[in-house]
């Protein structure tokens, strides 16, 4: 299977070098990403899955190489760019990092207040939806020290979801989730990308995540520091490199 | 032109959607429930989305809008985009979580904040408790603190501070000794200037400065340090493996202010005495001799006692405040802000309380 990379998918990286200092944690990293599709980045634990991710959210700076995000090469562009860019990206981060002395409501509510000119109440009532939408109905006023980690993932998926992105990031979601309520989330997150059309990108090791809804995917190495592959989970488990078989079969 | 373009057409009412329905734009609009209101005998309101250019969640707000204005009346969707109706869908899916909550009473309220104040007073004593306790435990050798940290909080809270302690007391000083010469002069009694300085040292402004001091940089310090902790769960990390987080984060703290306040009182004295020494040999020319001399006559040794004394209580009022406070801050980061001021306008309180308890004490042993 061969996969023609282009400029314009939602995401396309080229020749990207990603550390820290001096040390390189991935190198030569290429792949792009389809729009409207689910695309999985996976590897064992330090393999720098995270740091990717950095680097598409606009977090860290590519040592070499460049970033496409919706067709703007992220990095060399102006700031203007940039902004408008990450506007249209929603991120959830591994511990929903929802800020803690707001309500979820408010959480949802602040960047509606930000970035669109809508009125207070249209902003809550929005936010209000948007909660509605990953099932928190009701707890509009619960502040995120309050409910449970599985609550806190998908209070911060509304508000990753507030500005109706192009594009979804999640650094692995299933992290501390019982296999129900993980299940769930997963399912949550097609029925967005169904209805919505949103591109979805998801740094998991979550087999089971990986198989029901991952549509393209991509390995990372440590030990080489390298893409190791590109492909969809199921083609990846029957005929990929060893290594990612050993990884997608283990039991 | 206008996003939304309402036609009638004999009892229903078809709302055209025009342009772009984006969140990044700027819709005008007529409201849906003026426009029903205005014209009476719409039975039906149907969509119509041909001129619809583009579309997010902003419309799916309008959408609603309608909907709830149309409330009794017949609607058809048919016109609208198939992706936005299931949008609509998945909200609804989501009610099934639905939560309940209620008003709260007025009266609830007031019985709620007067549990809250005895809870707070019933708070400090089992705190105190808790202290006490962990004593207990370390002297029967069974507590988990370290000397280390002890040192640590020495270094922190005592060393560390001379500079500040040294400004200030030495200020202090000068200032009692340029009140005091403009008064005393007028009777030819400069010299007792020395007495004024000293006695107002070692009694009350030594420990009360050092003890301000200590508040605003050690008492919010450890409400700080703890309260943090205590958002990002490591205090129950501590509960969890069967230490005590009043053992092994406020005992070490504890015991270093203990250890420094009074020391740091005596300096302070000292520092405020050479400062009433730079106004009066410096700048009036009294001679240093017979100042040093006024002064040694003026301090007796239960003066410097009682100094010391007030200072140490001082110490252990900053360390409990803060470290109390510090532990019961609540799980977010606004919280520990707010413990932190509330260690240090606290502790600052309960210095005054404690001096003017002092004060008559004092007064009634006639020391
Ligand atoms: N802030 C940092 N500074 C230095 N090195 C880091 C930093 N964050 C991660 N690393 C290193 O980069 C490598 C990849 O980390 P990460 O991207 O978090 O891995 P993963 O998410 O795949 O588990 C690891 O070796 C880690 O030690
Ligand atoms: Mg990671």
């Amino acid at each position: 299977m061969t996969l023609i990379n282009d400029r314009t998918d939602a995401i396309y990286v080229e020749s990207l070098t990603m550390g820290y200092g001096d040390t390189v944690v991935l190198k030569d990293v290429a792949f792009s990403v389809k729009r409207g599709s689910i695309f999985i980045v996976m590897g064992g634990s330090g393999c720098g899955k995270s740091t990717l991710l950095k680097h598409l959210i606009g977090l860290k700076e590519p040592l070499a190489g460049s970033v496409f995000l919706s067709g703007v090469d992220y990095w060399n562009a102006d700031e203007a760019t940039q902004l408008s860019v990450l506007r249209k990206q929603g991120v959830l981060f591994q511990g929903g990092a929802l800020w803690s002395t707001l309500t979820l409501l408010e959480n949802v509510a602040l960047p509606l207040k930000e970035f669109t000119t809508l009125s207070q109440a249209d902003c809550n009532a929005l936010a209000r939806l948007k909660l509605a939408l990953v099932g928190l109905v009701g707890f509009e006023d619960a502040y995120p020290a309050n409910i449970s980690g599985g609550m806190k993932k998908r209070a911060g998926l509304a508000r990753a979801m507030a500005l109706d992105p192009d594009i979804l990031f999640f650094d692995e979601p299933s992290a501390g989730l019982d296999p129900v309520t993980s299940r769930n989330l997963d399912d949550l997150i097609l029925k967005i990308r169904d209805s919505l059309g949103t591109t979805v990108v998801i740094v998991t090791h979550e087999l089971s995540s990986i198989f029901n809804i991952g549509e393209d995917a991509i390995f990372l190495d440590s030990q080489t520091k390298t893409l190791l592959a590109q492909a969809s989970p199921k083609t990846l488990a029957q005929s990929g490199p060893q290594s990612v078989r050993a990884f997608l079969t283990r039991i | 032109m206008e996003s939304a373009h309402y036609t009638i057409d004999g009892e229903v009412l078809r709302v055209g959607l025009r342009g772009a329905w984006v969140l990044q734009g700027q819709q005008v609009y007529e409201s849906p429930a003026a426009v029903l209101k205005e014209r009476s005998g719409v039975e039906r309101v149907a969509f119509d989305a041909s001129a619809l250019q583009q579309w997010d969640s902003r419309l799916v707000l309008f959408v609603l809008e309608v909907f709830q204005a149309a409330r009794g009346k017949q609607i058809d969707t048919r016109g609208l985009p198939r992706q936005l109706l299931e949008w609509i869908a998945l909200t609804e899916a989501g009610e099934r979580f639905q939560a309940k909550t209620g008003p709260v009473n007025f009266f609830a309220h007031v019985g709620e904040r007067a549990g809250d104040l005895w809870l707070s007073l019933a708070g400090y004593f089992r705190f105190l408790g808790e202290v006490v306790m962990a004593l207990v435990n370390s002297v029967r050798g069974r507590a988990h603190w370290h000397w280390d940290d002890v040192l640590h909080f020495v270094q922190n809270t005592g060393i560390e501070a001379l500079p500040i302690v040294s400004l200030i007391s030495f200020l202090v000083g000068l200032i009692l000794a340029f009140v005091g010469l403009v008064q005393l002069s007028q009777f030819g009694a400069s010299l007792f200037v020395a007495n004024l300085v000293g006695l107002a040292m070692v009694r009350e402004m030594g420990a009360m400065m050092t003890g301000v001091i200590m508040a605003g940089r050690t008492g919010a310090a450890f409400a700080a340090a703890i309260g943090s902790m205590n958002v990002s769960e490591e205090t129950d990390a501590f509960k969890v493996m069967a230490i005590s987080p009043v053992e092994f984060l406020v005992i070490p703290r504890l015991l270093g202010l203990f250890l420094m306040m009074p020391l740091l009182c005596l300096y302070a004295d000292f520092v405020g005495i050479l400062g009433g020494i730079f106004v009066a040999v410096t700048l009036k020319g009294l001679s240093l001799v017979e100042y040093l001399n006024q002064t040694r006559g003026a301090i007796a040794l239960n003066d410097i006692f009682t100094g010391l004394i007030k200072g140490t209580t001082f110490g252990f009022i900053i360390g409990f405040l803060g470290c109390y406070t510090g532990l019961r801050c609540e799980r977010n980061s606004a919280a520990v802000g707010s413990s932190t001021t509330k260690a240090v306008v606290y502790s600052i309180t309960a210095l005054i309380v404690a001096d003017a308890i002092f004060a008559v004490l004092f007064n009634a042993l006639k020391v």
